[in-house]
């Protein structure tokens, strides 16, 4: 059964059309990149597939339902994952706090008004464990704004993963790293858990290419090439995309 | 030097009654219920960085369901009456709760403005809540199971200032709690933690609807205390007036009850010497603002707040 | 409602939200620019409206609306420069705003209410505009109509100031985004005492137009400052097509609330408030220009 699914889906904004027709699948285990020039429409469409946009047209399927108008929060519920652009932590929180925060999400105790945060023995624990697990112990009460980029980084993968989930969308998991550390990162993700679906954008596409079992690439909103690293490679439209620049390539 | 706040509050504010005289203990006793305003306002702003400016609507609620407790409905229990005030507050608030929790700062200021301006028009026309003229000769009911006088003054001080310690240890409960660190963690990024499957929405109405419930026993507090309830108590210089004290007190739980008593005195001096102490007040509000640096000490982060990436993308999207 | 009587409550509702688009087009501008929101705007009006009644005599009305008008100007200036005293802490925090600028409301209330000793007071409608007036065979207050007509053309002018010189073009740059305005050159600071003076302006032109049918009372300055923030938050902030269409809607649910059921009329208001927001959490016109 397919994890997810992005049936035909369009965005237009204002008198933009920033995605057309566009279908992605993603099965257990998949590691599908998304490339595409700047402006391709990329992280439009993870944020289709995420809920924070709805799709003008077309579905969004997650596990074989259909979440296209669901909430952010609900599908997070049912196991889809995500990681930002922008770093998006909590600064003002320690890293321990920010795995509790996602820890916490479906324990109904977390609601209880009254209990002091650092009474809850089990949610801690679990940090704890998490920690050590994700080699983080060292750095468990720094504040998330002091931490080094990388860490953050790592950090936010990390969180997003805390609970069962059966895909991850990683938007440009890289930005500002190097590649070095880029690939330690993606890494860590495909070493999780070899049932979980990947979706990843990055610039950096041999590192992708490299990386990845799928690969779509999109253009202007569209997909123009779909396949193996190695057959999308090898497709004109690729070496028209990135041999030539993405600007001659809009011509 | 916090910690010793609260030991210093407890002393004297038990004390209070040896040393005042009695009008200045209904001095103190209103400014406990200010402070409550205060503290409802507080907890809006320091565990979520929403500013309202519209906390009138519920201490004003509060308020006329304490009058017409009991001038009308024949209520006698203070706690019933409290817990009734409660209940409506909480229900005429939901409807702003729903709408105000989706917009940004300044749509959350004006729109909790426009509420309370709202309903005090709509006290100022409607008969059945006394129109203009509020409601007159409330009583103080009576203190349920407990045999107390609430219309002896210092019996009533004591009252409420059992009350206020008890939603000042609420709060700072709840500050404390897991639920209140969602609330920070939402503050901080409201993106991550729907991508993290929290309901944003519904945690920030919760808390909007505690915020409008302490309010409303501020409320409540108050119109026993004057044995009066008018429009007015919906009124922006109330919101203003909680608004100030939270600034001023820094966010500082005993500290905020402290200043809103310290501020009672202060326009009760005012008023006693120029008719024009709305504009002293007036004055006094611009020199705050201009001192302080308020989000600064309170809420946010030294530096500017980073734009939450997803909400610059999402724009239309929920 | 009978033909006729709807027909009037919809040139008082269309004439009073021309009026209050005035007052909110200021509001929503320096919002937009300056991300300032400027209570005091709501006693900006009221002592403009009582200066007009000051000048009650006979063939002043120009005279006394153009006196309500430089009055707001003045005052929204006095506000302005108030906030330029520390402009770092002010500009970027709402909630130092709104205690600055409810202060200043508060003075400047206290101030109007020491002038015209707290009463209120009205301007006779000029000799061009009284009466009633007779169109195809209904009745309308004359007045009203005029003071529509006059909010619409005051209104045009603003639209071709944001639209055609080169000044509108900065403002509607600096609302869209006010970083790249700075970057581009163009210093804010001249730009917002621009802006704020008009809003002063068009508040205190709306106080002298409005005079001779709203006069002028304490209290005011509560009622219409909600207005303004109602028409505001439905039409986006800085937007005034939106205002503009907010102001209207506003208007005339003003008008038809307060004839249909005047204990509830404001209480509606805030119910349509709500199905709007909860509809469309951006305003109206959110978004769009």
């Amino acid at each position: 059964m397919n994890v997810l699914e992005l049936d035909q889906v369009c965005m237009q904004i204002g008198g933009v059309q920033i995605n057309r027709d566009v279908s992605v699948t993603l099965r257990p285990g998949d590691r599908r990149a998304l490339v595409g020039p700047n402006g391709a429409g990329k992280t439009t469409l993870m944020n289709m597939a995420a809920g924070v946009l709805r799709p003008t047209s077309g579905r969004v399927r997650l596990g074989g339902r259909d979440v296209t108008s669901m909430p952010v929060h609900r599908r997070a519920r049912r196991g889809l994952a995500r990681t930002f652009q922008i770093t998006n932590l909590f600064p003002a929180m320690t890293v321990a706090e920010n795995l509790a925060i996602a820890l916490q999400v479906a324990d109904p105790r977390r609601l209880d008004p009254l209990r002091p945060w650092s009474r809850a023995r089990r949610l801690w624990s679990r940090v704890d464990e998490l920690l050590e697990q994700s080699a983080l112990t060292a750095i468990k009460d720094t504040r998330v704004g002091e931490l080094a980029y990388g860490d953050q980084r790592r950090l936010e993968i990390v969180a997003a993963v805390a609970r069962p989930c059966s895909v991850i969308l990683l938007d440009e998991p890289g930005a500002g790293l190097s590649s070095e550390e880029t690939e330690t990162l993606l890494d860590l993700v495909f070493g999780l858990d070899p049932e979980l679906a990947v979706l990843f954008i990055d610039h950096d596409v041999d590192l992708a290419l490299r990386l990845a079992t799928d690969v779509t690439l999109l253009n202007l909103g569209e997909v123009v090439a779909e396949g193996t690293p190695a057959e999308v490679r090898a497709m004109p439209v690729f070496s028209e995309i990135y041999l030539r620049g993405p600007a001659d390539a809009r011509r | 030097m916090s910690r010793l706040l609260v030991p210093a509050a407890v002393v004297a504010g038990i004390g209070a009654p040896f040393v005042l005289d009695v009008f200045q203990i209904g001095l103190v006793t209103r400014g406990l219920t200010w402070g409550l305003v205060a503290l409802s306002i507080w907890f809006l702003l320091r565990l979520l960085d929403q500013p309202s400016f519209g906390h009138a609507a519920f201490f004003g609620t509060g308020a006329y369901v304490a009058g017409l407790s009991v001038t009308r409905w024949q209520q006698d229990n203070v706690f019933v009456i409290l817990a009734l005030a409660v209940l409506v507050t909480a229900v005429v608030a939901l409807p702003i709760a729903l709408i105000a929790s989706r917009l940004d700062s300044i749509g959350f200021l004006l729109v909790t403005l426009a509420f309370a301006e709202m309903l005090r028009s709509l006290a100022l026309r409607w008969r059945v809540l006394g129109g203009s003229d509020g409601l007159v000769g409330v009583t103080r009911p009576g203190a349920g199971p407990f045999g107390i006088d609430l219309t002896d003054p210092v019996t009533y001080f004591y009252f409420a200032l059992v009350v206020t310690a008890a939603c000042v240890t609420g709060l700072w409960l709840v500050r404390r709690s897991s639920f209140g660190g969602v609330l920070v963690a939402i503050r901080e990024s409201e993106s991550r933690m729907r991508a993290l499957g929290y309901h944003v929405g519904a945690y920030k109405v919760a808390a909007f609807l505690l915020s409008a419930a302490v309010a409303a026993v501020g409320g409540v507090l108050n119109a026993y205390l004057v044995r009066f309830v008018s429009p007015d108590d919906l009124g922006p210089l109330v919101s203003a007036r909680g608004l100030v004290i939270v600034v001023v007190a820094g966010g500082l739980l005993t500290a905020t009850v402290l200043v809103a008593v310290l501020l009672t005195f202060g326009e009760d001096l005012a008023s006693s010497h120029t008719e024009h102490w709305l504009a002293v007040m007036g004055a006094l509000y611009v020199a705050v603002a201009l001192l302080e640096g308020i989000r600064g000490s309170l809420a946010r982060r030294p530096s500017a707040p980073v734009p939450d990436p997803v909400q610059r993308v999402a724009g239309e999207a929920s | 409602m009978s033909p006729a009587q709807i027909a009037l409550q919809l040139a008082i509702g269309l004439s009073f939200g021309l009026l209050l688009f005035l007052l909110a087009s200021g509001f929503t501008l320096t919002f937009g620019l300056a991300r300032f929101v400027n209570l005091t705007h709501g006693s900006v009006f009221l002592v403009s409206a009582y200066v007009a009644t000051s000048f009650s005599g006979r063939g002043s009305y120009g005279v006394a609306v153009l006196a309500a008008g430089a009055t707001g100007l003045l005052l929204s200036v006095v506000v302005y420069s108030l906030a330029r005293l520390r402009w770092s802490r002010v500009g970027s925090d709402e909630l130092v705003q709104v205690l600055l600028t409810f202060g200043v409301l508060l003075v400047f209330a206290e101030g109007g209410r020491v002038l015209w000793e707290g009463l209120p007071r009205s301007l006779p409608e000029p000799g061009f505009a009284s009466g009633s007036w007779q169109i195809a065979g209904l009745t309308f207050p004359g007045y009203r109509l005029f003071m529509g007509a006059a909010a619409l053309a005051i209104a045009a002018a603003l639209w071709w100031l944001q639209e055609r010189t080169r000044f509108g073009a900065m403002v509607r740059a600096g609302v869209d985004d006010r970083e790249m305005l700075e970057a581009v050159g163009i210093s804010a600071g001249p730009l917002f005492l621009a802006v704020f003076a008009l809003s002063g302006l068009l508040a205190g032109l709306a106080g002298g137009i409005g005079a001779p049918v709203l006069g002028a009372s304490m209290g005011q300055e509560y009622t219409v400052l909600v207005l303004a923030f109602v028409i505001v938050v439905l039409g986006g902030p800085g937007n005034l097509k939106g205002a503009f269409l907010a102001s209207l809607v506003v208007g005339l649910a003003d008008a038809f609330g307060k004839a249909l059921m005047p204990t509830f009329a404001e209480f509606t208001m805030m119910g349509l408030v709500v199905l709007v927001l909860a509809w469309r959490p951006q305003g109206i016109m959110g978004g769009a220009r």
